[in-house]
């Protein structure tokens, strides 16, 4: 009976399945570029004071390089590593990474450290200069700290990929290929199963 | 039948399943996506001799909650649905949900290894390929240097259909090499092996089983596939998989893929070899 159902469902099934999948292929394709496109960065925090997301608050627009030196560096179980960097006549607050992507590196920085740090620059709601890092230079050592690739995302929420999305491409997601997911991902492009 | 309604039954839960999860995640590092693809399949019915091509429009929307990052371990979850229509071969038309609520754990920077079950209910117009699959993953991934990065995999899926002859289990291993050249652009390749079963067609009756006893001696009896218009067997079969992505990122919300995979399977009967690719757009909200 089952079957019997599924043969009398399946062509209107068809006919609104071909109706809606060029709908859905329009939508996709057109409509995003003209709604905006600020992307919400889902898991981000509002760091308390300056208003910063984190860690999401990285601007690609507003990238720069700073050199000073480094002080009070503060490693909290929740939220950003952060360190003070005075440079000249200005003074940033340096917003890292987690905390044990942080102890991972084994990155050693006493107070009065030479560093150059590469990264978005923000002004905080205090009025205050921060940087959300994405790369450290210890110029001491000479030593480099990479936290986060060059769009901004970070290294330590370890996906690694790049734009394949939901449906990914060879053997993403989930499963084997042409499964499921790709990213979450399973290629769809690949071998149907 | 009763398959089919154990299908339905299975999806039903799947939905149930995953709405529950979505709730718990609604705070999470979670996004939402949809998109289409536009692809191709040189021999759609795994045929071994030569095979017939077609098209498809395929379309999905999908949930996926990220790690946070903020600690070693942390739980991830993807739910796709999706939807496709073939050109030509339209009994191939389906739809499935797939879920995939999985852990994560960062054993040093840089590294990320993934243990998921999936399960997946699909419904296909030919009622004799709708079926629903559970199975596992895990995958290490290593990042090398600050662009690219290497993923090994174990999958393992089991795989019911209304007609046993389109049910499998297999074992599959891969790598995946991929390049993130710009903030923007990305590729891949990778190569997959897999031993399990696989149904082949292998044209009518009449011409290969040669009159004693269907095909190969030992193995299961030729069942008339109306979908692919062949006789088609199920039987063990070495799978090699290589393939390639590449995709690009307009905005943080919008990006396209493009991907091409060749597929050979070995089995006693023969071998089949597919080449198939695809396109698409893809949207996060």
């Amino acid at each position: 009976m089952a079957r019997r159902i599924g043969s009398h469902m399946f062509p209107l099934l068809r006919r609104a399945a071909l109706l809606a999948l060029p709908l859905l292929f329009c939508a996709t394709a057109f409509l995003p570029p003209v709604l905006p496109t600020a992307h919400a960065e889902e898991g981000d925090v509002v760091l308390q004071g300056s208003g910063v997301r984190y860690p999401g608050g990285f601007d690609p627009n507003t990238v720069g390089e700073v050199q000073g030196k480094a002080f009070g560096l503060d490693q909290p179980q929740h939220g950003p590593v952060r360190f003070r960097l005075e440079a000249g006549n200005e003074t940033y607050t340096v917003l890292a990474s987690s905390n044990w992507y942080w102890k991972d590196l084994k990155a050693q920085l006493p107070d009065g450290s030479k560093v150059a740090v590469r990264g978005s620059k923000t002004l905080g709601n205090d009025m205050q200069l921060y940087i959300v890092a994405q790369k450290i230079r210890l110029l001491d050592s000479g030593r480099t700290l990479v936290l986060r690739n060059e769009a901004g995302k970070p290294f330590w929420k370890g996906q690694a990929g790049g734009a394949t999305g939901t449906q990914g491409g060879f053997m993403g997601g989930g499963g084997s290929m042409g499964g499921g997911f790709g990213g979450m991902g399973g290629g769809m492009g690949g071998m149907r199963r | 039948m009763g398959r089919t309604n154990r299908i339905f039954r299975a999806a039903g839960c799947l939905i149930l399943a995953a709405g529950m999860l979505l709730m718990a995640a609604g705070s999470a590092v979670a996004g939402w996506e949809a998109g289409t693809k536009l692809g191709f399949d040189s021999n759609v019915g795994r045929s071994i001799r030569g095979g017939k091509s077609d098209t498809y429009l395929l379309a999905y929307a999908g949930f996926n909650r990220e790690p946070s990052g903020e600690s070693r371990g942390d739980w991830v979850f993807s739910a796709v649905a999706e939807g496709a229509a073939f050109a030509s071969v339209t009994d191939l038309d389906y739809a499935a949900i797939t879920l995939s609520p999985g852990l994560v754990y960062f054993p040093r920077a840089g590294w990320t290894i993934t243990v998921a079950p999936i399960l997946q209910a699909k419904t296909v117009k030919d009622s004799d390929q709708s079926a629903v699959s559970f199975g596992g993953r895990i995958e290490l991934r290593e990042r090398l240097g600050e662009k690219a990065w290497l993923a090994e995999h174990y999958a393992y899926r089991d795989s019911r259909a209304t007609s046993d002859v389109f049910s499998y289990t297999e074992h599959a291993v891969g790598a995946l090499l991929g390049v993130n050249w710009t903030p923007a652009l990305s590729s891949g390749i990778g190569y997959e092996f897999s031993r399990g079963d696989s149904f082949l067609s292998v044209g009518t009756s009449n011409a290969t089983s040669g009159g004693t006893g269907g095909f190969g001696g030992g193995m299961m009896q030729g069942t008339f596939s109306s979908a692919f218009g062949s006789d088609v067997v199920k039987e063990r079969v070495n799978r090699h998989a290589i393939g390639a992505t590449i995709g690009y990122e307009w905005t943080r919300s919008i990006f396209s893929v493009a991907g091409y995979t060749v597929t050979v399977l070995r089995g006693d009967v023969g071998s089949s070899t597919s080449n198939a690719g695809f396109a698409g757009v893809g949207y996060r909200f």
